[in-house]
Order: structure tokens, then C-alpha cells, then sequence
């Protein structure tokens, strides 16, 4: 299977069953990802982008449930396996990288003792072996002094450097696929840029596919090969970053592109998208967007718009042609 | 000028030992000095640890500041009690960055609106009610709201609630610590616009606090950018923008990912973090991270300075001040 997708994922649908009743989370989302390319997901808080990627780790937790789809990881149905299979998997040839370090590290064990459990477990290293394994990594992602560092614990540790220990977890035992969850959101922006590069240049050195997911389009823009923008659990529009940039289509994309102040470009009033996002439980049998869209008529009331198009795709009955973009 | 803060000190002691005896200081605010005009507003920015919040909260006497001197129209805020300083009180209000953390879940939104106006004893009951009603048109709720409880808003309505209730008092000045930051990008925009909006309507002056430099500059008539306690540059925003002269200014706007401008790769980066408060570098605070530093720079603590001549224009960093005079 060298020559398909990394990643494709068919039709999958993850609810969560609430006293409330069912919140369609992630609402049939189909998308490949291609060998050693970039993919970014983009969407404002509640989209769903986050849960779509904990489902692909399996680490949905109560009361989430893939309600259907499937995700294929290099040919293979991850939702067909079990529990040790998937450990077999989580963390050997996918890994991931969280939004906040200071919650995803274990605040009682130190950094290189969790940074070697894995490489122990899934490479069969002896202890020495993943020590000078784990030097190495912190190396690679730029933490002077490893030897001192492996033995710290996480609060001793900035934030930049808890999230480059966060990556030289995830990298440990070489994953062919990374998914990075809002890994600079909690982050200044002079580290995050550090780290933007660290991931940018681990990804060409290690030749790894990356799923990257963020709400700031500005850094969607600067590591992106592709990008699908979700709304309501559902994705609007795909493409290469390139096109959703300069061509956006659908109207929430356009919308949130002119929705940023932009460094450089003065306006006295920005451009604003009306309402909000509806709650999960307020979607009708419609497009997600009605509400909010300029353009609705009552066919996006009735019938829910099919992602649809060759090389990029939108979901949207009256799509914008060209530009659109202020 | 509606403020003029000079030589502000928040200094916070470290106190160790079985005795706790005083070791040391935090210095949070080591000699801030700067004015505002009537009706404008001032952005400051910096990254996380930078002192911007502390500085908000000094002004506003929610910090007590170690020394300096805060005036407000003239007055000299800090040496204010009694019913002097609840009626100064009033003239100055505060927006918070996180609007589920600074409403109280127990209390109606008639009723966080109401406050203010009962404390200050402005009215009788049925003006205030109208008062209140007047306050939730203009910061676009519905007056079908006014019996609900935080709880039941979203982030983008709550802190319409935050601005409502800082209103009531038709405050003169309003510190605005990140109003925006927990906010999703096309929420974002709406309450941008809705600040502009009361600014321009009420003649309110503006400190505007907040890490991001694009929000700043659509907001603010002068920014200053603060490094570890201290302003390190300040200027009106087209100089600043245009014309950014201190090394950490010009890293913070390389810094920044811009939406739509293509993949990045080679970013020129800072390295290292921010250091901690607790034991600044000595002399210049950013001269282990400058690109431009010199021996000097970490002997000699600079000061802010005209540069180029420009009185307003201020800067501290010598090597920059020298390389111009040449």
C-alpha cells in the first residue's frame, strides 16, 4: 500500500449520546491524506476538528462513539481493531501532539522516563537503548542539555520546551503519521514560530504525513499542503492551501478570511460573519450555515449540501466563483 | 490627557527560607511611563510574563502599585480613599479576557448590569432599569436576555455582557485586558467592531492589552510593545508599524503567521524563551535573545529615547539609536 493515501477517511460519524440526546459531533466527513504532505483542518471551537482526530488515535472517550465511516491508516481499518491491537498502532506508527503540554504530561514522572515507556513497548529497546534513544530526540528537537533534562519534571520545563518534549515523544518511535492538535495555541508567537519550523523541518527530514489542526488561519497558511475547513461537524470546503486562500468558494470560508485584521491593512470596520455557531443539537436537515449565510435561500433549508468538485471541493448550493475575498 | 502613568512599579517579594525572609523580587512592572489623550487608544503588547496584565491592573488599582505615580484627569489616582476614590472609580472600568471566569454564574444579566448602578447609587429603581435596558441595545442583546444566566451565552455574548456592565457608569477610560483573545475568529470581529463602535459613540479612551500585533493595530492610535516589565518601544501605530526599530518589535512582527501569504519555511527565529522575572538577564532584559546585542547590552540597562529624532517615537536600545547616527 505504498502508493495510496496515508490517511483516508470514509464517511465517518462520531456522536456523543448526552442526556440531551445525540450531539453529532463529526456529521459524515470524508478526506484522504496524502504521503508526506501537510493536511490542515480548520474550524472555530465545537467544529469538530478535534474529535475527528481523537477518533482516528481511538481515544474517544465516554460518551463519544463512532456511530459509523471508516478510517483506513496505510490500507488498514482502524475502526475494525481492538483494544491492543490499536496500541499496536497509537504511538508506533501514528503519534500525536496535544494543545496543552502542562496536561498532556504526566506532572509526577520525569521527562525522559516518558519519553523512553514508549520506545521500550514498541520497539522492544532495552533501557539503556531508549535512554540514549531519548538524548537523541531531545536533541532533535532542539532541548540543550538533554542529559539534564531527562531527568526534570514537566513544571520544570517553559511552555515551548514542555511542547518540544510533547514532540519528541510523539516522534519516538518514528510515526508515519503525526497529528498535531493546536500544538502553538498556548504558545507566545515568537516560540510559536520556533516550533512551526521545528515541525516543518521534522516532517521533510522524516518524510512523515501530518494531519494539523488549528483555528488561526494564519498558521494554517504557513504549514499547510492542503486544508478543509469544518463547520458543524461537517467539512465546507477542501483544497489545496493555496486555492482556499486565494479562491475561497464557500461563503463561511470567505467570511472567516475577512473576518481577520490583517497586519498592514488599515479598515475602520472589520468585516463580520451575523450570529454564531448554532448549537449541536439545533441543526436541522439543512446546510449547518443557513443562519449565518448571505446567500441562503430555502433549498439550504431543505437539503444538505454535498461536498462536491475535482480538485478542491465545496460544499455550498450557491458557491462564490471568484474572489469574494475583500 | 485623560491618564498619565509615570514610573509605575509592581514589584512582588520572594520570600524564603524556614523564615521567610525577603530574598528578592519579581519584577513585573519596572518603570512604566506613558500618557493618553482623550478618546484614543493605547494598544500594549507583549508577549506572556511581559507585564501587560500587571500594568492593566496597577492602573486601575487592582494591583496596588510599589511606586510610581497613575493621574487620572489630573488627579492622582493612587492616593485617592474613600468616597473620592469610588467616585473615581466609576469614570474607570476594566473588560477581562475570559468572559465565562469574570461573570458571576449566580446572577441574572439584569442583575451584573444592575450592580454597578446600586453601588454608585445612580438613580431610581425604574431609571436604572431603563438604563440597563438602554445597555443591552447597545451592545446588540435582546431584552428577552435579561432574566438568563451567563451559563446560557456563548463566548461572543458574554463579553457583550462584560462591555454592557462596564458601560453602566459611562466610564471615561476602559482597560481591556485581551478582550478578544478567548474569543473564535469571526466572534472576533464582532466585538472589535462593537469597541470602535462605543469608542467613537462615547468618546471613551482605550488601554487596549493584548498579545496579538493585528489586533492592535486595526484597534490602537499608539502602541507600546513590553519586554520583561518594561516598554521597550513606543510609538503611534503607522511609525511603529511602518518603522519598527527594536529588535524584539521587528521579531515579534516576523513573528506573526499572515492568513493567505503561502507556505514558510527558513522563518528567521529568536532564539531561546523569555526569562523568567524572577532573575532577569542584567542590563538590557532581551540581550540573550537579540540579534543585535552587544557587550554592552548586558552591562548597561537602556532607557526609552527620541529616535531618530522623533519625539514621539521613543526607544530603548542603544546599538539601534547608534547604528542611525552614523
Amino acid at each position: 500500500m505504498l502508493n495510496g493515501p496515508m490517511v483516508e477517511v470514509k464517511d465517518l460519524k462520531v456522536s456523543f449520546f448526552t442526556k440531551l440526546g445525540e450531539v453529532k459531533a463529526v456529521d459524515g466527513i470524508s478526506y484522504q491524506v496524502a504521503r508526506g504532505k501537510v493536511m490542515g483542518i480548520v474550524g472555530e471551537s465545537g467544529c469538530g476538528k478535534s474529535v475527528s482526530s481523537f477518533s482516528l488515535m481511538g481515544l474517544l472517550s465516554q460518551p463519544g462513539k463512532i456511530v459509523g465511516g471508516e478510517i483506513l491508516l496505510d490500507g488498514v481499518n482502524l475502526t475494525n481493531l481492538g483494544n491492543s491491537e490499536y496500541e499496536g498502532v497509537r504511538g508506533n506508527k501514528m503519534a500525536m501532539i496535544f494543545q496543552e503540554p502542562m496536561t498532556a504530561l504526566n506532572p509526577v514522572l520525569r521527562i525522559g522516563y516518558q519519553i523512553s515507556e514508549q520506545i521500550i513497548k514498541h520497539m522492544g529497546f532495552s533501557k539503556i537503548q531508549a535512554k540514549n534513544r531519548a538524548f537523541e530526540l531531545l536533541e532533535l528537537v532542539g532541548i540543550p542539555s538533554p542529559q539534564k533534562r531527562f531527568h526534570e519534571y514537566p513544571h520544570q520545563l517553559s511552555g515551548g520546551m514542555k511542547q518540544r518534549a510533547m514532540i519528541a515523544m510523539a516522534l519516538s518511535c518514528e510515526p508515519e503519521f503525526l497529528i498535531a492538535d493546536e500544538p502553538t495555541t498556548a504558545l507566545d508567537v515568537t516560540i510559536q514560530a520556533q516550533i512551526l519550523e521545528l515541525i516543518q523541518s521534522l516532517q521533510k527530514k522524516l518524510n512523515m504525513t501530518v494531519q494539523f489542526i488549528t483555528h488561526d488561519l494564519g498558521v494554517i497558511s504557513e504549514i499547510a499542503d492542503d486544508v478543509m475547513v469544518m463547520y458543524a461537524g461537517r467539512i465546507v470546503e477542501s483544497g489545496s492551501c493555496h486555492e482556499i486562500f486565494q479562491n475561497p468558494r464557500h461563503p463561511y470560508t470567505i467570511g472567516l478570511i475577512n473576518s481577520l485584521p490583517k497586519l498592514g491593512t488599515r479598515v475602520d470596520e472589520l468585516y463580520t460573519i451575523p450570529g454564531s455557531v448554532p448549537g449541536p443539537l439545533e441543526l436541522g436537515q439543512g446546510c449547518a450555515y443557513y443562519n449565518r449565510c448571505s446567500k441562503a435561500s430555502e433549498k439550504c433549508l431543505m437539503e444538505r449540501p454535498q461536498l462536491t468538485g475535482d480538485k478542491s471541493k465545496v460544499a455550498c448550493f450557491f458557491p462564490e466563483d471568484h474572489g469574494g475575498i475583500n | 490627557m485623560i491618564l498619565e502613568v509615570e514610573d509605575l512599579k509592581k514589584y512582588y517579594p520572594i520570600k524564603s527560607g524556614l523564615l521567610l525572609r525577603h530574598t528578592g523580587d519579581v519584577k513585573a512592572l519596572d518603570g512604566v511611563s506613558f500618557t493618553l489623550e482623550r478618546g484614543k487608544t493605547l494598544g500594549i503588547v507583549g508577549e506572556s510574563g511581559c507585564g501587560k496584565s500587571t500594568l492593566g491592573k496597577a492602573i486601575i488599582r487592582l494591583y496596588e502599585p510599589t511606586s510610581g505615580i497613575v493621574k487620572f484627569e489630573g488627579q492622582d489616582f493612587l492616593n485617592l480613599k474613600g468616597v473620592d476614590l469610588r467616585n473615581s472609580r466609576r469614570d474607570i472600568q476594566m473588560i477581562f479576557q475570559d468572559p465565562f471566569a469574570s461573570l458571576d454564574p449566580r446572577m441574572t444579566v439584569a442583575n451584573i448590569l444592575n450592580e454597578p448602578l446600586e453601588i454608585h447609587q445612580i438613580g431610581t429603581p425604574s431609571e436604572r432599569k431603563e438604563k440597563v435596558d438602554q445597555l443591552m441595545r447597545i451592545v446588540g442583546l435582546k431584552r428577552e436576555h435579561l432574566n438568563r444566566y451567563p451559563h446560557e451565552f456563548s463566548g461572543g455574548q458574554r463579553q457583550r455582557i462584560s462591555i454592557a456592565r462596564c458601560l453602566a457608569l459611562n466610564p471615561k477610560l476602559i482597560v481591556a485586558d485581551e478582550p478578544v483573545s478567548a474569543l473564535d475568529v469571526s466572534i472576533q470581529a464582532q466585538v472589535l467592531n462593537l469597541l470602535k463602535k462605543i469608542q467613537k459613540d462615547f468618546n471613551i479612551s482605550f488601554v487596549f492589552i493584548s498579545h496579538d500585533l493585528s489586533v492592535v493595530e486595526h484597534m490602537c492610535d499608539e502602541v507600546a510593545v513590553m519586554y520583561l516589565g518594561k516598554i521597550v518601544e513606543k510609538a503611534p501605530r503607522d511609525e511603529l508599524f511602518n518603522n519598527p526599530a527594536h529588535p524584539y518589535t521587528k521579531a515579534l512582527l516576523k513573528a506573526i503567521p499572515i492568513a493567505g501569504r503561502g507556505k514558510r519555511e527558513n522563518r528567521e527565529l529568536l532564539s531561546g524563551d523569555v526569562p523568567s522575572p524572577i532573575d532577569p538577564p542584567s542590563g538590557c532584559a532581551f540581550h540573550p535573545r537579540c540579534p543585535k546585542g552587544q557587550p554592552s547590552c548586558s552591562i548597561e540597562t537602556p532607557k526609552l529615547e527620541n529616535y531618530q529624532n522623533n519625539p514621539q517615537h521613543q526607544l530603548s536600545c542603544p546599538p539601534v539609536h547608534s547604528e542611525k547616527s552614523i
